[in-house]
């Protein structure tokens, strides 16, 4: 059983798509036996297929949790097109018996997150248990998603009403916002659309997430 | 539904911003076919706003040359045109401001031989013609084919324009039923025209084009609208669809398309 955050669970799914098309990678961390923190790292193979860690950023992020505490719990992939399965690579190179492997689909509309332990090439599915009823679930929550991080006004706001005519009434978009006029402008002018505000919120670069419901 | 580029998304934006037209409209209107009958004064700013817009077929049909007295008010032409054929000059205009778009060219004088053919293509009329004969038989075969028109006129100062839905709205015969005999009624060439008003008003066609396309708004229908830029007056007459109109009504007298008299000097 792996226990996780619906914040971390969040933050490896936004991270997956923010590395889209390419595949995104990095390690989860636990604490008193549940993951709450994630780390990203650079996928040195850079490519929509494949994925591989550089040993020295390894070094680093594995003594890096040891510091504060954490211990390192299982290694996440993204699958940007193909289902949350391993392929016979991940299987191939799943080094390590002591860590779960965690895998993002993109696949869909709607991402998947499934688990696995893999021992001398052998997969077993593990169940995931998911804690925390944290008010954003920018990323999860929502049916299509938008990182319009450096696209400024007005084409952040064309290419949410681009978005809309993709989806149907009722389906939430995730947006990420600018901070400054793009996150004034964006809900107010979609607001006045008759489309709904479900949450906002500010992550740490300063950019805000936005959930919005179409009408 | 179409994959907008960046470069559309772009070249669109401020249409796409627009609660009444947005990704739907801008769609509508890349899909949409109008003909513009005359490249002159009125059909001049119509086109350009047709293209700039992203009308996605644009017909321009006009049998003349570029004369350096036309460029006083036929903003599609320029100096460097002059004895270039209207339609040709035209294009190239349309083409300029938007590669999207595709332009078809007709250089012929539009007449009852060749008028059904011609329009049956398209959309949406825009009838920038600058005499009587033509503007009836431009309404005559929107109304026999079913095609929605902008009628627009211009003379001196003053400006008239309808929207013209066959079938449900008031067609130019309602209205004004017979061309005014040869010569009553002087022409651009002998009276003279502001050039500014051909643009209010050919611009004033462009809109209502785009509004039936992105069915956005109210239609110019029922309506005359009258301007007099002299003291910029605007005047909106309410029209209605007459039971005895020749060509709309329910027991039309006018069944084909024949030319009416035409004066020599309506052709200028």
């Amino acid at each position: 059983m792996l226990i996780i955050t619906l914040d971390t669970i969040d933050k490896i799914i936004f991270h997956s798509r923010s590395e889209a098309p390419l595949e995104a990678c990095g390690y989860l961390a636990q604490k008193e036996g549940i993951i709450c923190r994630h780390i990203e790292m650079k996928n040195v193979d850079a490519s929509p297929v494949h994925y591989s860690m550089d040993p020295a950023q390894q070094f680093e992020a594995a003594k890096c949790c040891r510091n504060e505490g954490y211990s390192l719990r299982a290694v996440y992939h993204s699958h940007p097109e193909t289902p949350a399965r391993p392929s016979p690579e991940d299987i191939k190179l799943a080094y390590d018996p002591t860590l779960s492997y965690v895998i993002i689909s993109l696949a869909k509309i709607k991402p998947q997150v499934k688990s696995f332990i893999i021992q001398k090439e052998k997969v077993m599915p593990e169940d995931i248990n998911i804690i925390g009823t944290k008010k954003m679930t920018t990323t999860i929550a929502a049916d299509v998603f938008q990182d319009l991080r450096g696209v400024g006004c007005p084409m952040n706001l064309v290419k949410t009403k681009v978005a809309f005519s993709k989806m149907q009434s009722g389906q939430i978009l995730g947006l990420v916002l600018d901070n400054g006029p793009p996150i004034n402008n964006v809900p107010r002018s979609v607001v006045r659309e008759g489309h709904e505000i479900l949450a906002q919120e500010q992550l740490d670069d300063g950019a805000w997430s936005v959930l919005i419901r179409k009408a | 539904m179409i994959d907008f580029s960046e470069e559309q998304l772009e070249r669109y934006s401020r249409h796409i911003l627009l609660d009444d037209v947005g990704v739907d409209g801008q769609e509508k209107l890349l899909k949409a076919k109008v003909l513009i009958v005359g490249a002159g004064g009125l059909g001049s700013p119509a086109a350009l706003y047709l293209a700039a817009a992203g009308v996605g077929t644009i017909g321009i049909i006009d049998s003349d040359s570029v004369e350096v007295s036309n460029l006083q008010r036929q903003i599609a032409h320029f100096t460097k045109d002059i004895g270039c054929s209207k339609v040709k000059s035209a294009a190239e205009k349309l083409q300029a401001i938007n590669p999207d778009i595709s332009v078809r060219t007709y250089r012929e004088f539009i007449c009852a031989n060749n008028i059904t053919e011609i329009i049956k293509e398209f959309d949406f009329v825009i009838d920038g013609t600058d005499n009587f004969p033509t503007k009836f038989l431009v309404n005559d075969a929107c109304v026999l084919l079913g095609i929605p028109f902008s009628h627009g006129g211009i003379l001196r100062f003053n400006g008239q324009t309808m929207t013209v839905i066959p079938g449900k709205t008031a067609c130019y015969r309602c209205t004004f039923r017979n061309p005014p005999p040869p010569d009553a009624v002087p022409s651009c060439a002998q009276a003279g025209v502001l050039g500014a008003v051909a643009g209010m008003l050919g611009t004033i066609q462009a809109a209502e084009a785009l509004k039936f396309i992105t069915g956005a708004g109210i239609l110019l229908t029922n309506t005359l609208l009258t301007f007099d830029a002299k003291n910029m007056l605007f005047r909106r007459i309410k029209l209605y669809k007459q039971e005895n109109c020749p060509i709309c009504g329910p027991n039309p007298k006018i069944t084909e398309l024949v030319d009416a008299e035409q004066t020599a000097c309506g052709f200028h």
